[in-house]
């Protein structure tokens, strides 16, 4: 596959290879490969941090309360938020605790 | 994997030392270290309370580290926010371990141990690992693969001996 470089992007190569004493070519290829390296880094950072809040949102509720997966499911189902009134109270209470 | 430190790894951090020389050496890999948004937080804490010139000229040596890109710096986001929240619920006060220093007041102490938890819920969001040697980043680790246990565990690994 030949790939054709736009010519004012090889002039800026050519000027970074004169000042590194190499060849446009070389600088291409190793810019490709930076970008390759720190797209896959992305990739792989992105892929576990997703990995690991998926597997928390889904069940960390669930195994605070000790209860099985299917029971809390069931359970979350039905459950309806909290009241304004309770949310006030709750606030209150934790930050009391403190 | 990338990793990120904690504040004690962090801290040790200054011009002409060996760790500069291995996060130069990571960032011309194309793996920068990490520090997380709480970590900077800590380290500001600490300089501007020790009020000496010297303790300036360090924090503005470091903020021209991160502005040059050497040291990524993960932020508290919602996220992170939530899982220090659920930390915080299972593990409110630091184990008897982790109350370092006698000469800390109790009130810093519990400070210092939000942050280790935000930290930690930190390194784990963005995928990371974290280097410590801080033995309850362990406890922290092992809670967190307690909340989410089907998650990529965080791993904590001991800082390369300078």
């Amino acid at each position: 596959m030949q790939l054709t470089v736009p010519e004012d992007m090889w002039r800026e190569l050519a000027g970074i290879a004169r000042a590194a004493g190499t060849t446009p070519n070389d600088v291409l290829v190793r810019v490709a490969s930076e970008r390759l390296r720190d797209h896959r880094r992305a990739t792989a950072l992105r892929k576990r941090a997703d990995e690991r809040w998926l597997a928390f949102a889904g069940t960390s509720t669930e195994s605070a309360n000790g209860a099985t997966a299917k029971r809390a499911t069931a359970k979350r189902a039905r459950a309806k938020p909290l009241s304004a009134k309770e949310l006030v109270e709750l606030s209150r209470a934790f930050r009391a605790e403190d | 994997m990338p990793q990120a430190w904690d504040t004690t790894t962090a801290a040790r951090l200054r011009p002409d030392s060996p760790e500069l020389e291995y996060v130069t050496g990571r960032w011309r890999l194309g793996d920068p270290v990490a520090f997380t948004a709480s970590t900077v937080n800590e380290i500001s804490f600490g300089l501007h309370k020790a009020r000496r010139p010297a303790a300036a000229a360090q924090l503005r040596w470091l903020r021209d580290q991160v502005a040059a890109g050497l040291i990524d710096v993960l932020p508290f986001e919602h996220r992170a926010a939530d899982v220090a929240g659920a930390l915080r619920a299972r593990i409110p006060t630091p184990p008897a371990a982790a109350k370092r220093s006698k000469r800390r007041p109790k009130a810093e102490s519990r400070v210092a141990w939000i942050m280790d938890l935000q930290i930690s819920a930190t390194v784990f969001v963005h995928g990371y690992d974290l280097l410590s040697a801080d033995a309850h980043h362990s406890l922290i680790a092992t809670t967190l693969s307690a909340l989410a246990p089907t998650a990529p565990a965080l791993l904590i690994q001991a800082p390369p001996q300078f």
